[in-house]
């Protein structure tokens, strides 16, 4: 038989070591669940879902300039974008001089784009940023065929960081 | 005492003591939050997943980079009550949204669930946590009930780092580093959570003020060391 002055000291141990023992449970689960950081949710969205867009309108087609249809890329916009010209999804019948890209934030001189077509870089001449540092352009080769343009910029700030954009246009003259 | 009675009493107060070290350590707060869900084209967020604020935020902004369309929502809760105040606007470039707190919410975790909408009609969620712990105020320089505070930028840092001022108070930051600085908003780069507060560069010796009339936290930092360089403002 237990005595009496042998129960309290025995019940507060095992209190106590309740107590350890759910703590240190409770560590682990919410080390565990602090560990599973790479399993953040990302829901998909088809990035290259396209618009497809058909030239039914001037110029009229001929022979020489049939009728293309043409599907757009979604554009991806980096931080600070205000607008670009020629804009997304631009269907020109002359051939621009320029991409320019507007932002709303001071760009660094890294910044850069490239505008191709069928995998050739048509762009000519250095990238510029405007005095205000704020257009990021670049010149258009004046011989640029018809067909579908991409253009991706890199964005970047006064730390070094860079972020991407793009948009795509089309000629058909 | 019988062996069975003993015996009983061991398991009930193992089994308290799981009880309490269990509620003990979930409540223990600004460490405990659930993984952020991101939708697609998701860059940032102010507050930040997992922040822990001194104040209220003036809004929760979401960035991203692709066009917002209508539809998208920002909703702030606290146990199961939304605290959001007002609309979810979307900025002019759509490359963010946003939504304001009400200014008396309470100290605790905070739980946002937006949804990201874009042109296509599609729409996805996304959640994150932040909290609001008011104790933390006291680490803050006071300087309530000037009119005017100045912020030196010095040895790539701000000084004071956290300052806490009254509505109303003219806050000029003032570059005395030899080399260019910058006063930006969060998140770096969007710069969206208080873009009235942007500046573009700061030269060496230049100045750059901004009034504060809202009531809550402002978190900043400086573009060019974006990493390192930070600061924040309380304004009651």
């Amino acid at each position: 038989m237990v005595k009496n002055t042998t129960i309290f000291p025995l019940l507060v141990g095992l209190l106590g070591t309740g107590l350890v023992l759910g703590g240190l449970a409770a560590f682990i689960v919410v080390r565990q669940s602090a560990a599973k950081q790479v399993p953040q949710e990302i829901s998909t969205h088809p990035s290259t879902q396209s618009t497809q867009t058909e030239v039914t309108s001037q110029p009229t087609p001929t022979a020489s300039s049939p009728v293309v249809a043409v599907s757009f890329d979604n554009p991806k916009k980096s931080a600070h974008y205000v607008q670009n010209t020629p804009g997304h999804g631009e269907i020109l019948t002359t051939i621009p001089a320029a991409i320019e890209i507007i932002f709303n934030f001071v760009l660094a001189a890294n910044s850069s784009i490239s505008i191709t077509s069928n995998g050739h870089d048509y762009g000519t001449g250095t990238i510029a940023i405007s005095a205000d540092r704020l257009t990021l352009s670049q010149r258009l080769d004046p011989a640029a065929p018809n067909g579908l343009y991409q253009v991706t910029y890199s964005a970047c700030w006064p730390d070094g960081s860079c972020h991407d954009g793009s948009f795509q246009f089309a000629i058909q003259q | 005492m019988q062996r069975k009675t003993i015996t009983w009493l061991v398991g009930g107060f193992v089994l308290l003591g799981l009880a309490m070290g269990g509620w003990f350590l979930s409540n223990r707060g600004d460490d405990n939050f659930t993984n952020p869900k991101k939708v697609p084209h998701f860059e940032g967020s102010t507050p930040s997943h997992g922040a822990t604020l001194a104040a209220v935020p003036i809004n929760v902004v979401i960035d991203v980079n692709f066009d917002l369309a209508t539809g998208s929502s920002i909703t702030i809760l606290r146990d199961g009550q939304d605290v959001g105040s007002g609309e979810t606007t979307i900025d002019t470039n759509r490359l963010a949204m946003r939504r304001p707190m009400l200014p008396q919410a309470p100290d605790g975790r905070y739980t946002v669930r937006y949804s990201a909408c874009w042109p296509d009609q599609s729409c996805h969620d996304g959640s994150f946590q932040f909290a609001i712990d008011r104790t933390q105020a006291a680490t803050f320089i006071d300087h309530r009930g000037e009119t005017n505070v100045e912020i030196d930028m010095r040895a790539l840092a701000f000084a004071p780092l956290s300052v806490r001022v009254s509505s109303g108070t003219t806050v000029t930051w003032k570059n005395s580093d030899s080399v260019s600085h910058y006063v930006n908003t969060d998140n770096h780069p969007a710069h969206t959570y208080f873009p009235s507060q942007n500046s573009f560069e700061l030269k060496s010796g230049e100045n750059y003020a901004v009034t504060l009339t809202k009531a809550g936290i402002y978190p900043y930092h400086c573009s060019a060391h974006a990493g390192t360089m930070v600061g924040t403002l309380l304004v009651d």
